[in-house]
């Protein structure tokens, strides 16, 4: 076990310096700045593990399908499936992704030789399901309806199903926490689940300076290569009847609501005021189950699916050992009901 | 002059983008459409000095809203090929800017048309039937199918082949290609020189077509035809024909706005009691004074986040 995850890091390593030289292919250009931390955080993650020496017994073949527009869930899952004495992996890519994933896993080729066998391929999601009936149990990062599809397969699996996640401004309104709010929202162009799609606030009065804030950092999270301004704005544009106000970035939107506006827009923070707790937690309520990740600067709620509360600026980064949702835990990743 | 009365002159005169007379139609329809105003507000909009400054109404809102100044007699609604339908809702006064335009963007010089459109009479929310209808005024249209569907191939063709030279076809893209299908399956063609004019519309092919594509194989079925394409939609009174070496040419009174690559920004002047100044979830690229159309807008769900649907 210690070697394997002792071959994951160096395969890790590499490919974290092949990245930043610019020397790994990919469909899409992604955020870099991101990519890189994030990668940096799964080495340390990896040693972390490493030295803790906690394993549990897996199955022997896993079929994991991919999210698409979010590469790292592949860097991230990897250490289960190596702490588990998982023999052979197969990923299915999203469409127009495979370079980089593919890129990915000739590093894991390399360094693991014959102690795992790892491959992976963009299949349909016909071919997909049919590939993933000869695996021992499957993983699934996606929408609602691959959930249904893996229900029907008679096969144990995991579904990771879509969430979002959402920011909670309320003691300290300051430069460097709208700087970070915008990191967290500008993440992998609000995608992610771990992307901060709302931001909850009582505060007043600081439009200006959180739209100067989101333009800094989106010089750094600029937009990966597949985002279509034209097709957020027609997503905004759609739901204007829905907000207070609308403020257009050259590259992002920023919405002022009184509520969670029902919207699918990259690159889009809604703002929703709030007057006291009770408000906040009337507001959160209905989507208390879709909640990802809170990143906060001191209260949250307890009654939400949250997985993950973090400081601004730091939801993309969960701490060693997270396993996505609540109350996942490696001892109990294996478990599944209802199959 | 009231702004009908110069709406309708600039309609048939234009010769150039009146932003000035466009502004004017905005501040109309926003006192007059209080959806509209909502709307510009939302987006911090208070006193518009250009076009390209203001933010485009998508055309979705048809779904949700009743959107017209004044009162209605009746609507038009969308083939809901892609979800919801569209309600756009008209009056008189509407109905004489549309006919003033489809007049006038219709490009051909012909006599005769054929359509396998069904008559307005029978698709009574149908606006390409209003369109047809309109054109009974300048030219005879002989309707040869009584539905979009086309169930009658038998009889269709008997129709057909009757086509005199120097007649126009006008047809949808489904109808084009189910046509040129059956031609091809017995033997059949009609070489004669027609022009051939469909509609779009390729999302509802069954699979996915190039314009060129379609033409290819519908030129086994009209051997001597020239093919065009009309680009038009149930929110938009003006319309537009691919006479601009295959792609749709761009026109004074419906000004497509957008730059180079992106979704469709138009301004209809035609819509006067509607809203003008429309996005279009289609892409388009624009080069020069001529457009193509490249495809619907994929509402593709990525990524792991959560997707309000």
């Amino acid at each position: 076990m210690r070697s394997l995850l002792d071959n994951y890091l160096r395969a890790l390593e590499e490919f974290f310096i092949d990245y930043q030289n610019g020397k790994v292919p990919s469909d899409i250009s992604y955020q870099k700045l991101l990519i890189e931390q994030i990668l940096q955080k799964c080495i340390e993650c990896t040693c972390e593990i490493g030295s803790k020496g906690s394993f549990v017994k897996g199955p022997e073949k896993v079929f994991v399908f991919l999210p698409g527009n979010v590469p790292v869930v592949m860097f991230q899952i990897m250490p289960v499936l190596l702490l588990s004495g998982v023999r052979d992996v197969f990923f299915k890519f999203s469409s127009k992704e495979g370079k980089f994933q593919e890129c990915f896993i000739g590093y894991l080729k390399r360094h693991f030789k014959d102690c795992l066998q790892v491959s992976g391929d963009f299949l349909s999601h016909e071919e997909s399901l049919s590939v993933a009936k000869q695996y021992d149990f499957i993983i699934g990062f996606g929408g609602e309806e691959l959930g249904q599809k893996l229900g029907l397969l008679g096969k144990p699996y995991r579904f990771f199903g879509p969430k979002f996640s959402i920011g909670i401004l309320w003691s300290e309104l300051s430069i460097s926490a709208l700087e970070n709010i915008a990191f967290d929202n500008l993440s992998f162009d609000t995608r992610g689940c771990l992307s901060m799609k709302f931001l909850l606030t009582p505060w007043e009065g600081f439009e200006d300076q959180l739209f100067t804030c989101f333009s800094v950092t989106s010089r750094e999270l600029f937009p990966m290569s597949d985002f279509d301004m034209d097709q957020s704005e027609y997503e905004v544009l759609r739901h204007s009847l829905e907000v207070q106000r609308i403020v257009k970035g050259g590259d992002f939107f920023l919405l002022f609501a009184d509520k969670l506006v029902e919207i699918d827009a990259a690159r889009t923070l809604v703002v929703v005021k709030f007057k006291d707790v009770s408000e906040l937690e009337s507001i959160i309520y209905p989507y208390k189950d879709f909640i990802q990740g809170i990143a906060t600067d001191g209260y949250y709620p307890s009654f939400t699916s949250c997985s993950y509360v973090a400081k601004f600026g730091e939801l993309q980064f969960p701490p060693c050992g997270w396993y996505f949702e609540n109350g996942i835990i490696l001892d109990n990743f294996w478990e599944v009901k209802d199959v | 002059m009231d702004l009908h009365t110069k709406v309708k002159d600039y309609i048939e005169n234009a010769s150039g983008f009146d932003e000035a007379l466009a502004l004017e139609i905005i501040e109309f329809q926003r006192a007059n459409i209080p959806v509209y105003d909502s709307f510009l507000r939302a987006n911090g909009i208070s006193h518009i000095n250009k076009i390209r400054e203001i933010p485009f109404f998508p055309a979705d809102f048809f779904k949700r809203y009743e959107i017209i100044t004044g009162v209605p007699s009746e609507y038009f609604e969308s083939s809901g090929t892609s979800g919801q339908q569209s309600r756009v809702f008209y009056h008189e006064s509407s109905l004489e800017l549309y006919k003033c335009a489809s007049l006038k963007s219709f490009p051909f010089r012909i006599e005769l048309i054929y359509s396998v459109i069904p008559d307005f009479s029978i698709a009574k929310k149908s606006s390409l039937s209003f369109m047809l209808k309109i054109f009974e005024t300048e030219y005879k249209v002989v309707y040869v199918n009584d539905s979009y569907e086309i169930v009658d191939f038998l009889s269709l063709v008997d129709k057909l082949s009757g086509m005199k030279s120097g007649s126009l076809l006008f047809l949808t893209s489904s109808q084009l290609l189910r046509l040129s299908e059956y031609f091809r399956e017995h033997g059949l063609s009609i070489d004669r020189e027609i022009l051939v004019v469909e509609t779009g519309g390729y999302k509802a092919l069954g699979k996915p077509y190039m314009r060129s594509e379609l033409y290819d194989f519908a030129r086994y079925a009209f051997p001597r035809a020239q093919f065009y394409s009309e680009y038009g939609m149930t929110e938009l009174f003006s319309q537009f024909y691919s006479t601009c070496d295959g792609l749709y040419r761009n026109l004074n009174y419906a000004k497509v706005i957008t730059s180079g690559d992106g979704l469709l920004r138009v301004f209809d002047f035609a819509n006067l009691y509607t809203i003008s100044a429309l996005m279009v979830p289609d892409r388009v690229s624009v080069i020069g004074e001529c457009f193509n159309v490249l495809g619907r807008m994929l509402e593709e769900a990525k990524g792991c986040a959560f997707t309000f649907r």
